[in-house]
């Protein structure tokens, strides 16, 4: 499409390109006016062939612009919707990476504790731990000292050490364990996790093999 | 890279007063489309497994980013389809949709796809696997079994042995998740070429 371009004289009235554009529009030809600085600039679309500019005209151009690279209201509409469809997608693909993406979990990394003193242990009979967020117990049982995990194996409710029955119950649906984590009754599927234990000096060292529990 | 063609999308010829929502089997893929994604985000996480599944579900609400965001969406876009069935079901009643050439297979379509997200519904419910779905599971289960004649064949596939157990989890997970997803595919397959010609509402 061809345009004329007509820059006014520095010294014209700030509104005689408004008149101007009217003037024209009155003819049936479209113009549009722009302000750069002190400048006004009329730009006349698809110039017929007998408009030559008015006086106070002072440099004027013809342009070509090929097809392809005219904005219109309708072309610019479709890069906007391109724009707003290219960003969404962007937007959703990255939340989908943010979600992917695993977060830290407190205890990661820690499968050795030390839980209590020996000596402390015999006489308090148990000492409760926690992996993170993987609660446990230790138990001294005559000389032996079990670790196990506290997560019920039915719906993970929490058990309790219960001192006088030697058993680990599970308030949820009254399952009890044995000290080797076994089910001696209820609906657990499987015994309760068990840990490593081993006695450095006074020291008692708790070990899990693996990080199960979320 | 080619330009979203807006100019031609709304230049396209339509039929006057029809928008979306006037076309419930595009409503239906849209929720359906949403639960496919959010369901296939979620299992990134969730764990089918007893003492882990309430774990991992609150890990997607409380720590992974956005997980709040699709579990809502999961659960939103549900509520939708339950209730987009229903009035299906409702209008193609009142409209007598049942008769007339395909109108019955058009009619069993309907009920099947309520029968169908109902399902989806209480299997998903039950995936958290806490206190309220544990027992929710157990009614429902002897619910199932006082069906007469094959009721308690049902509940026993249903919970994989006498009782709700972990099996049992794992068994509405892969409903959910694994089987009744291509039942859905299909029934909204169907629903949509005959509402195309007219046999449903
Ligand atoms: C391919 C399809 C689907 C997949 C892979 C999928 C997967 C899942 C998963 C992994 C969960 C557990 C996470 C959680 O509880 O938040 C879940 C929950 C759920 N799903 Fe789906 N799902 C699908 C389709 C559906 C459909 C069609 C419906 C309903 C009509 C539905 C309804 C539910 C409900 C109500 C929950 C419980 C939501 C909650 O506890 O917050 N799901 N789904
Ligand atoms: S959660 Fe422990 S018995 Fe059910």
């Amino acid at each position: 499409m061809r345009s004329s371009i007509w820059i006014l004289r520095a010294d014209t009235d700030p509104t005689r390109g408004e008149a101007l554009a009217r003037e024209l529009s009155d003819r049936g030809v479209q113009a549009t006016v722009r302000m750069q600085g002190d400048r006004t600039t009329v730009v006349v679309d698809s110039p017929p062939e007998d408009l030559s500019p008015p006086p106070d005209v002072e440099r004027a151009a013809v342009i070509e612009i090929p097809e392809q690279f005219r904005t219109t209201r309708r072309s610019f509409l479709d890069s906007f919707a391109t724009a707003l469809a290219v960003g969404v997608a962007g937007a959703a693909a990255g939340s989908i990476g943010l979600f992917a993406h695993p977060p830290e979990r407190r205890g990661d990394g820690v499968d050795e504790l030390e839980v209590a003193r020996l000596s402390e242990l015999r006489k308090k009979g148990y000492q409760t731990f926690s992996f993170g967020s993987e609660p446990g117990i230790v138990v001294a049982s005559g000389t032996k000292l079990h670790a196990l995990s506290l997560v019920c194996t039915h719906l993970g409710c929490l058990v309790e050490w219960s001192p006088e029955r030697r058993q680990l119950i599970c308030p949820c649906h009254r399952a009890s364990f044995d000290l080797g984590g076994n089910v001696l009754e209820g609906p657990p599927p499987r015994p309760l996790r068990s840990f490593e234990v081993s006695v450095q000096g006074d020291r008692v060292l708790v070990r899990r093999a693996g990080r199960v529990t979320l | 890279m080619r330009n979203v063609n807006l100019t031609a999308f709304l230049d396209r010829p339509v039929v006057e007063h029809r928008t979306f929502l006037s076309d419930p089997g595009r409503v239906a893929v849209f929720l359906f489309g949403i639960e496919v994604v959010t369901g296939a985000l979620l299992a990134l996480y969730y764990r089918p497994a007893p003492e882990a599944a309430f774990a991992s579900v609150q890990l997607i609400s409380n720590a992974v980013t956005l997980g709040w965001l699709v579990r809502s969406l999961h659960l939103v876009a549900a509520n939708c389809l339950v209730v987009l069935a229903a009035l299906l079901l409702i209008r193609a009643f009142f409209r007598r949709a049942f008769l007339g050439p395909r109108g019955f297979s058009g009619w069993l379509l309907t009920v099947g796809f309520l029968l169908l997200m109902l399902a989806f519904f209480f299997t998903g419910e039950a995936l958290p696997w806490d206190q309220d779905a544990y027992w929710r599971t157990t009614v429902t289960a002897h619910l199932v079994a006082d069906t007469p004649v094959v009721g308690p064949w049902i509940a026993g596939v249903l919970r994989g042995g006498d009782d709700v157990s972990g099996v049992t989890l794992i068994r509405l997970y892969a409903a959910h998740a694994l089987l009744m997803p291509w039942a859905a595919y299909w029934v909204i397959h169907r629903m949509r070429a005959l509402m195309r010609r007219g046999a449903i509402g």
